[in-house]
């Protein structure tokens, strides 16, 4: 019991790890390389070459940098895997089982997730990541001993706050390159808010991933937020305080000793650190930052704020606000703990609703107002997740979706209502064009071309005229600015001359978004981060004599404009204690400051270099070798745990292995897992104390999409016992199959998620006739439409046997289990069938959200439950033997070590005709 | 009959300045009738005035059925030689009927006089009378939940001067549906102290051929149904290609009759046995798009461990 609750710590505590890595399948299609450089193995697949060899520059380049600032670097070389399979932003880093970053080239919208004025979007990339790699790889004193001898499965510097891990990588990329999240506008403008608000959050809430409540999102926080703490750390307990607080951090023989379940405490390392405690240290960033964000925000109010009526209220991620051809309504997109989707309001803020529910991203009316256009990231098959297309009938209430697989994600469009403009990616390394569909045909039209991935589109817009497209473009060299677009075919100058003449408007570092046309066509406004504070403000340019204007100074953000079809409202994203809300203020073009806004230079790009670092096919057996492995005993056998996985998560496998002292024999557990291809193959053989093992599956999709998945699987495995009641040899073949669903639905704050799974199984026993077991599984919950979260669940599940012996049947009661029945005893019925049927009411108590001092504890949230649960059991089910049991039940959900969450239950019920109630409790991740 | 037969035709061929209500094939089988092949249509005159007729012939009867009447406004009057009765344990019913539809979402009262159709079982079946009561609700509760009430009354006589001559059952069905979501509760209860042969509630499960009878029933059936997949069929002489639709389901169903024993003894009570039957199981249903066409493989477990395998369209 013991070593199999050791085993299970280890493996779980793997396992986490492992989740840090690549599980995605890639495609069989694709034919992988490697290219190798002195700290780096950079694989990628066809397509990819320029993109490999400017990581392989920039990973350079960055490394001699953070080995700089760190004193230490890996002293294996770090894998770069690079592949394009996503219409998303994909960054990761693990040390673990070996040192790898993944990256993908598809990064449009960048301004809305990085720094834009960051020279290359790989190296935003690159060195984020690699600053994780090098800070996670550090391991000194005692714990540089244990990782010479153990190898990976010594990673100290897991065990630390979110805070110093991702905060980390955002504050020395400002430190170094002198831009980062720490100081884009989006994350100013949420400190100076705090600051506003007096509302800056405690060290606690910084420091790992919990069930965040109030704005802002944990994410912001632990990576956006904490950076600032970072800095201010450095700027007053010198700047090699990242580097104390690492190496004392990792010293720590604590954090390797509880894997990733603990940590050491964070007042005491940070003491040995900077010689303060940590109340000390956070109560001087708090005074810091109110200091730094006061003066600020006397500067911008000094200048006039522009006034504005907020008309949404649900505040988070509520923008990108689309006005409707007659000007009644505003369509805009709203993430937040409780929706998720593209919603309508009133212009006078009534009605405000969800028209569709999901990812539906940038959303406009066509010119008849009949339908909404948007893009929205779906799977494309079952290795590809791209971006496309959609037309929402807002009559007929139905989707209609326009590409299949043209990696849309920015689109608009054009007068006539038959043409859509948009930004698509093409080929490997997913350059962007601006093409244009025919609604009609359904015909594709290049109209401009940026290859070698030198340019991203973060915003689209079509002149009233349907001459001219306004498009905000990020250019290498870290320009984001407004340009012009001709839609009349002559030749390019800086695109690749499919389209139209290409003019910028703006050509400077700062960052110029969402442009948008005046409804008379005489303006053009966009929004600006320009002047001393990083204020995104909105500006407009009037196309008839080249002349700039300021529209707004606020305190916070204001972000894309749009100009209602009267040409007397703008409708803007602005920013305030809740989030992001769409406010409105007039289109007032007397009112507009004058400004100037001179052109820089623009560096010239000279496409990708190639370097001289050697390119091979890629080589698996190095990534696959062992990298760690663990010792363990539970006093009658010793033995040891190891595992391995290659950077592509083709091949993946553990294996146990040890002496029995006890049986004087050697024992072993080997899974193996191949995922190269689909169905996905694994392979397990053991021979332990009490038996032998040997078992084959395949997991194969059938059907995938955001909201829908179907699943099979298929095993065979086969058990041989040496002794078994009676005492006899003992063996049994099983053959099973398994069909599982999962589907979700959604409309506004309501939830319906629903499972089902249908598992049938073939076993052939040899001391018992072969038989037959189907279990058929339904469960499904409702989230109920309130502002907190309030779930109703369902379950159902029947199980059927034609087994001789009641123990190969089904047996019902106890608390945990398939067939749990609480308030009643474990196996309270048994037999051939059983019915189980729950419901279960689950409602919030209370958000503790608190850390317990600087341990590495958090309680998150303090739920409550009732339920009712109905089985019987037997050959055969007659209702009369009902059961019924009814509880209540209190969970807490809670955080260890910064990355692991639990939850914490305890429960009462008590069984229809049962003496007296039955208490639980149970722990589970 | 030959002189229904000639209003029939006529009223089929009455002018078109009628607006044609409705008109639908008749294609259904009972025990009588064997399977029943025939048409029936309404036609509204004036706004207010509706006559109707259905004519259908009995493969297996060698029967010609019909029901031809006549509606004004929400009142219709019948004359009728027809399957289906809402007397418990009969297959038709051949006589007058009268249907009254009240307003403001009040029930639907109707009233018969005429003779139940005679079967192998009752060769002679009794001239009977009944009042029935009928009312359909339904409700749309908060979270896109529609709760549907269902209650049926009838207050029937047969040995009309005998006494007692009465018999009654009343029965609800309560329905909750949320898109493919459905839980429906049904119960009732009868009293037949006329003793009306075969007047007694019927009840089964699916996949289970054994019957249970009894004066009173409940039932509880749940069935959650999923879209696996939706394949679009091209049909080249309609403009737009009809989806063929694959749904999973998984349901149960229980089913329980009690059955008034009477006492052993002077001094005894009577009593009320109950039985029971549930089933439960997965389907498959796949139905062509807007050709109202679904088929439906059911894979059915009942109380005793059987399996059953049904299918039908």
């Amino acid at each position: 019991m013991m070593r199999h609750l050791l085993m299970t710590a280890l493996l779980v505590a793997c396992g986490s790890l492992v989740s840090y890595g690549q599980l995605t399948i890639f495609d069989p299609a694709l034919v992988w390389q490697q290219l190798e450089t002195e700290h780096f193995l950079i694989v990628f697949h066809q397509g990819l070459e320029n993109i490999a060899h400017e990581t392989a520059t920039v990973a350079e380049e960055s490394y001699e940098i953070i080995k700089k600032e760190f004193g230490k670097a890996p002293t294996d070389k770090v894998y770069v895997v690079i592949a394009d399979y996503i219409d998303s932003i994909v960054g990761s880093a693990t040390p673990f089982p070996q040192n790898t970053i993944y990256i993908g080239p598809a990064q449009m919208r960048l301004a809305d997730w990085a720094n834009v004025r960051l020279d290359s979007w790989i190296r935003v990339v690159v060195y984020h990541e690699l600053l994780h790699i090098m800070d996670l790889d550090i391991a000194t004193g005692v714990n540089a001993l244990l990782r010479a001898i153990f190898g990976r499965i010594v990673v100290p510097n897991m065990s630390k706050s979110i805070t110093f891990i991702e905060g980390l990588a955002v504050y020395e990329k400002y430190k170094y390159l002198g831009e980062s999240r720490l100081n884009d506008a989006n994350t100013i403008m949420m400190v100076r808010q705090m600051v506003l608000d007096n509302r800056i959050p405690r060290f606690d809430e910084i420091s790992r991933y919990y069930d965040r409540t109030a704005w802002p999102p944990v994410g912001l926080l632990v990576y956006n937020f904490s950076s600032w703490f970072l800095r201010y750390i450095e700027e007053t307990y010198g700047p090699e305080s990242m580097k104390k607080f690492n190496d004392v951090n990792s010293g720590s023989v604590i954090n390797t000793l509880s894997l990733v379940f603990f940590s050491d405490n964070f007042d005491a390392i940070l003491k040995r650190a900077v010689g303060k405690s940590a109340d000390e240290v956070y109560a001087g960033f708090r005074a810091w930052l109110r200091q730094k964000f006061s003066e600020e925000i006397q500067a911008i109010t000094r200048e006039g704020l522009t006034s504005s009526v907020r008309l949404t209220k649900l505040g988070w991620m509520s923008h990108q606000p689309a006005w409707s051809p007659d000007g009644k309504e505003i369509v805009y997109r709203h993430s937040g703990p409780g929706r998720n989707g593209m919603r309508i309001i009133s212009a006078d803020g009534e009605n405000d609703h969800e028209v569709l529910f999901g990812p539906a991203q940038l959303p406009s009316f066509s010119p008849d107002g009949r339908s909404v256009l948007y893009t929205k990231l779906d799977l494309n098959g079952f290795y590809y997740a791209f971006s496309d297309l959609y037309l929402y009938d807002l009559e007929q209430k139905s989707e209609r979706r326009l590409t299949h697989g043209a990696r849309a994600y920015v689109a608009a469009f054009a007068p006539d209502g038959q043409t859509i403009y948009f930004a698509h990616h093409i080929g490997r390394d997913a350059s962007t064009v601006i093409s244009k569909l025919d609604l009609q045909s359904g015909k594709i039209t290049p109209v401009t071309e940026f290859a070698d991935n030198s340019v991203t589109v973060h915003s689209l817009a079509v002149s009233p005229d349907g001459k001219t497209l306004a498009l905000s473009l990020w250019r290498r060299g870290g320009y984001q600015d407004i340009y012009l677009l001709d839609l009349s075919p002559s030749p390019s100058p800086l695109g690749s001359g499919l389209g139209g003449r290409l003019t910028p408007i703006t050509q400077d570092k700062d960052e110029d978004l969402d442009p948008t046309f005046s409804p008379d066509g005489q303006y053009l406004l966009f929004s600006s981060d320009r002047g001393e504070y990083r204020v995104a403000n909105l500006y407009a340019y009037k196309l008839s004599d080249g002349s700039f204007y300021k529209v707004t100074n606020v305190l916070t953000g204001a972000f894309d404009p749009t100009v209602s079809p009267d040409g007397t409202k703008i409708a803007f994203t602005g920013y305030g204690s809740d989030g992001y809300d769409i406010s409105l203020m007039p289109f007032d073009p007397q009112s507009w400051k004058p400004v100037s806004l001179p052109k820089e230079t623009l560096p010239e790009w000279p496409g990708f270099q190639k370097t001289t670092f050697p390119v091979k096919p890629y080589d698996m057996m190095p990534s696959l070798l062992p990298k760690l492995w663990l010792p363990f005993s539970d006093g009658t056998s010793m033995g040891i745990v190891t595992l391995g996985q290659d950077v592509l998560g083709k091949h993946a496998y553990q294996i146990v292995a040890g002496w029995d002292f006890d049986q004087k024999k050697p024992f072993y557990l080997v899974d193996y897992m191949l995922a190269q291809v689909f169905p996905m193959l694994g392979l397990s053989v053991g021979d332990t104390r009490d038996e032998r093992t040997q078992r084959i599956s395949a997991v194969m999709p059938l059907l995938l999409s955001i909201f829908q998945e179907h699943w099979l699987s298929a095993s065979y495995g086969r058990v041989d016992r040496p002794a078994k009641e009676p005492p006899a040899p003992w063996t049994e073949d099983a053959y099973a199959v398994q069909y599982s669903y999962q589907g979700v639905h959604g409309a506004d704050l309501w939830r319906d998620t629903l499972s089902v799974s249908v598992q049938g199984e073939l076993k052939i026993p040899s001391d018992a006739k072969t038989y037959r077991r189907l279990t058929v599984t339904l469960s499904e919950v409702f989230r109920l439409p309130l502002a907190e979260t309030h779930t109703l669940s369902l379950k159902f599940i029947g199980g059927w046997s034609d087994a001789e012996r009641a123990e190969d049947g089904f047996a019902l009661g106890g608390h945990t289990g398939e067939f749990a029945l609480r308030g009643f005893a474990e196996k309270a019925q048994q037999g051939k069938q059983a019915l189980v049927s729950s419901a279960e009411y689950r409602f919030p108590l209370f958000a503790v959200e608190r850390g317990f001092g600087y341990w590495p504890v958090f309680f998150d949230d303090l739920r409550g439950g009732l339920f009712i649960e109905m089985g019987l059991a037997g050959d055969t089910l007659d209702i009369d033997n009902l059961k019924i049991g009814f509880g209540a039940e209190i969970e807490l959900s809670l955080t260890t070590g910064y990355f692991l969450n639990w939850a914490l239950r305890v429960g009462v019920a008590q069984g229809l005709g049962e003496p007296s109630p039955r208490f639980y409790l149970t722990m589970g991740m | 009959m030959r002189k229904i037969f000639a209003v029939s035709v006529l009223f089929l061929a009455l002018p078109l300045f009628a607006m044609a209500q409705s008109f639908n094939p008749v294609i259904e089988e009972n025990s009588v009738d064997g399977l029943l092949l025939g048409a029936e249509g309404s036609y509204k005159f004036f706004g207010w005035l509706e006559p109707s007729l259905g004519i259908a012939y009995g493969l297996q009867s060698q029967k010609l059925r019909y029901r031809a009447g006549v509606g004004v406004w929400d009142a219709k009057i019948s004359v009728v030689d027809w399957p289906r009765t809402p007397v418990l344990g009969r297959i038709g019913e051949a006589g007058v009927k009268a249907t009254l539809k009240l307003p403001w979402n009040l029930p639907t009262v109707s009233g018969f006089f005429g003779r139940l159709w005679p079967w192998p079982h009752d060769p002679h079946p009794p001239d009977i009378a009944y009042a029935m009561w009928e009312s359909s609700r339904s409700f749309s509760l908060p979270f896109g939940i529609e709760l549907g009430v269902f209650q049926q009354a009838l207050v029937g006589w047969w040995q009309l001067g005998v006494l007692p001559s009465q018999f009654q059952y009343r029965q609800t069905q309560l329905s909750l549906r949320r898109e493919l979501f459905s839980l429906r509760f049904s119960y009732g209860t009868l009293e037949n102290e006329s003793k009306l042969p075969d007047f007694i509630f019927v009840q089964g499960v699916k996949g289970d051929s054994t019957t249970l009878q009894g004066d009173q029933f409940w039932t509880l059936h749940f069935e959650r149904a999923f879209d696996v997949i939706a394949i679009p069929v091209p049909i080249t002489v309609l403009p737009q290609s009809l989806a063929l639709l694959v749904q999973g389901a998984v349901f149960f169903q229980i089913a329980a009759a009690g059955k008034s024993e009477p006492p052993s003894d002077a001094q005894g009570e009577e009593k009320t046995v109950w039985q029971n039957r549930l089933s439960w199981g997965m389907s498959v249903l796949i139905s062509l798009e807007k050709a109202g066409v679904t088929a439906r493989a059911d894979f059915v477990f009942t109380r005793d461990g059987q399996f059953h395998f049904l299918f039908n369209f």
